[in-house]
This record gives C-alpha cells, structure tokens and sequence, in this order.
C-alpha cells in the first residue's frame, strides 16, 4: 500500500513539474510576444516622427530660400532699374530747366536714352535669371544646353553635357525643377568645389530617367551629418522629391561630388 | 553527477548572458539569480543529503527556467536591430525548450516503469537536438569568423 502510494506521489510530482514547465513556458512566450509587440510600435512611431521631421526641415529650407529668393530680386530691383530710373527722372526735369542749349539738351536727352536702354537691359537679365525664356520655348533640352555654353563661356569650367532621353513628352512643369537642380549643382561645384571639369549625363537606367552629376572639386565628407543640412542641398532633396525620384549623393575630401537622382 | 552538469550549465550560460545583456534590470535579474539560486540548491542538499542521490525535477526546471527567460530578453533587447550572437542564442532557446521536455517526459517514462522501451529514442532525439544547437553555433562562429568588423 505504502509503495503504491510512493510511486502515486512520484507520478503526481512529476506530472506537476511538466505541467508547471508548459505552464512557464507559455508565460515566457506570451510576455515575450506582448514587450516585442510594444516595442516595435514604438520603433515604427519613432520612425515616422524622424520622417516628419524630416519634412518639416524640408519646408522651413523652402520657406527660407523663397524669402532669400525675394531679397535678392528686391536688391537686383533695387540696385539695377530703381537706380537708373531715378537718374532718368531727374534728367527730365533738368529738361523742363528753361534757357537750355541745343548741345545741352543733346547731352541731356543722350543720357535718358542710355540710362533707359540700361534699364531694360537690366529688367530683361533679371526675367531672364528668375525663368529662363529658352526652358518655356525650346525645352529642358536646350535650356541646359544655355546653362552649359553660360558656364562654359567663364573659361574656368569646362561642362560636358550628354542626353539620350527625349524631354518632349514630359511634363513642362518639371522642366524648371530639373533645370533648377542642375543650376545649383553646377554653382556648387563652382563656388564651393573650385572644380574645373564637370560631366552632366541624362541616360535611362533601369526603366527610370537617371541624371548622373560628376565634377572634380574640392568635394567634401558626405558622410558627416553637418554636411547634408545645406539649404542647397534640402531644396535639390524636396525637388527630387516632388519628381517622385531618389537620389545618392557622394563625395569625399579632394575627391569631387558624383550625384545620381532618378525621376519619373 | 547531473546536478553538476545543470548547475555548471547554469553558471556558465547566466555570465554569458551577464555580457549580451544591457539594461540595469535584466542585469540585476542574472546577478541575483546566478548567487541565489546556487546558494538555495546548496542549502537544500545540506538539510536533506538524500536528495542529492536522486533525479530532481525541481532543480531541472529551476536551472533551465531562468536561462529561457534570459534568452528571451536577449531576443527581445535586439528587436529590430542587430544582434550580437544572435543565431546561437537562437540554439540555446531552441534546445533549453526541448530538451527540459525531453528530461521531464523521461522522468514520466521512468515513474511509469517503461523507460527501457523508449530509452533510447530519447536518449538518440536529445542528441539530435544538441546536434541541431551545435550548428547554430557553428553558423555562428562562422559568421564571426568570416566577418570580423560585421557581427550578426
């Protein structure tokens, strides 16, 4: 009866301690799925704020550049048309001055036609410089082909510039995006990179319009967080953006700057 | 000589995971139980000698049960991310969970007289099972090995 007993309490005992395994295992498992499954919402909110972020500084640099954008043609208004105006507006009231000269009145009237021309020549550079004309009438094509023959004409680069893509059936809203990236590359590379050689390919890779960007400047380290939060930088990112394209952006010290971005 | 295995295994595997670990808790949770629980099996077998010549179940489930937690945590920690050891705290897991069945469930057959039957087809799934940790850490050591600046 006692050894019957016995083995009963073994059995029970054993049985106790397999059940009391299944039992913390389970445990184990659900807490451990319960904590992942915190975690990795969190994981997500955390990148989804990064993101928004992100965004967020891309439209302050838009705001910025818009404002500085504004000051520079107050100042091109300014300097260029409001000065000159004035002059030609006091000149026509020394004509109003009585006992005038011929040669006097010449001289006078001389100066307004001058000043005028100027005036419009200047009106005309700014336009020019805020849109080009040839983007709205000839297309991508030739308006970089311009920006080209403009940067090369300074005599201190000298711009390659190759396209296999057929620009005509995109949309001419984009043009000017395209346009605008490439002008503040090419700047970049002048004003920062000192670069003497630079190399503007357009290919299709892979089903995408690809732009390829190389010039042979300073560089610098791409890599280094500081670096990337240029305002330059963030306006050719949201243009990117707004193509619906990705970019990659790299450059090391007295290596130069290689750019691809691609755009649909 | 089980008992040693099991408390060896034990002390071992908890300063291992003393290293993986991060958080002050968890460490504090190792710590503890890597002087608590040696200490508590000690004092047992000093009040009762008896026990010490007999299998225990007690003392399986009380070896391996932290370190399931620890492995857990270890899993848990490198959510997302990269994770040191990671495939080889995926053996660990593996075999701590079968193998604390396979001791259990032998203890069953040894209380219900008909170990000698199934004797060894347990004795041959625990050695497939170890087999099957060693290549985690065989995938491990390789991937350690072979890509020293990029752990796994």
């Amino acid at each position: 009866m006692n050894a019957i007993n016995l083995e009963n309490n073994e059995i029970i005992q054993v049985v106790f301690f397999i059940l009391l395994a299944f039992i913390s295992m389970f445990l184990v498992l659900i807490m451990f799925f319960y904590f992942s499954r915190k975690k990795i919402v969190q994981i997500e909110v955390d990148k989804k704020n990064l993101e928004i972020e992100h965004q967020k500084e891309l439209l302050n640099s838009v705001l910025i550049t818009q404002e500085e954008e504004r000051k520079r043609i107050a100042q091109d208004l300014h300097d260029d048309i409001s000065s000159k105006l004035n002059v030609v507006s006091l000149n026509s009231h020394l004509l109003k001055t009585p006992n005038l000269n011929e040669t006097e009145q010449l001289e006078i009237t001389n100066n307004i036609i001058e000043l005028t021309q100027k005036a419009l020549e200047n009106s005309r550079r700014i336009a020019h410089d805020l849109l080009p004309p040839v983007l709205e009438k000839f297309g991508l094509h030739a308006g970089i082909e311009e920006l080209v023959e403009e940067f090369n004409s300074t005599k201190t680069v000298k711009v390659l510039y190759e396209n296999s893509i057929d620009f005509e059936s995109y949309p001419i809203e984009k043009h000017l995006h395209i346009f605008r990236i490439l002008q503040e590359l090419l700047n970049n590379s002048l004003r920062h990179g000192k670069a003497t050689e630079v190399s503007i390919q357009f290919t299709t890779f892979e089903g995408r319009k690809t732009c390829t960007y190389i010039d042979n400047g300073l560089g610098f380290d791409s890599s280094r967080e500081e670096n990337q939060k240029g305002l330059g930088m963030m306006n050719i990112e949201s243009r990117i953006n707004f193509l619906g394209g990705n970019f990659s952006f790299t450059s090391k010290p007295n290596e130069g700057v290689k750019m691809v971005f691609n755009f649909n | 000589m089980h008992h040693f295995y099991e408390l060896f295994q034990f002390v071992i595997l908890s300063y291992f995971f003393s290293l993986l670990l991060k958080t002050r808790a968890q460490l504090f949770t190792v710590y503890v139980g890597l002087i608590v629980l040696p200490l508590f099996l000690l004092s047992r077998y000093l009040i009762n000698p008896s026990l010490f010549f007999e299998y225990n179940l007690f003392e399986t489930y009380l070896t391996t049960m932290p370190l399931i937690i620890y492995s857990s945590m270890h899993l848990y920690n490198n959510l997302g991310e990269k994770s040191d050891f990671y495939y080889s705290n995926l053996g660990l897991l593996f075999y701590l969970f079968t193998s604390t069945f396979i001791f259990l469930f032998y203890r069953l057959l040894v209380v219900f007289e008909i170990e000698d039957y199934i004797n060894d087809l347990m004795i041959n799934i625990n050695i497939t099972l170890q087999y099957i940790k060693f290549a985690f850490f065989f995938y491990q050591w390789k991937l350690i090995y072979f890509n020293k600046d990029e752990r796994n």
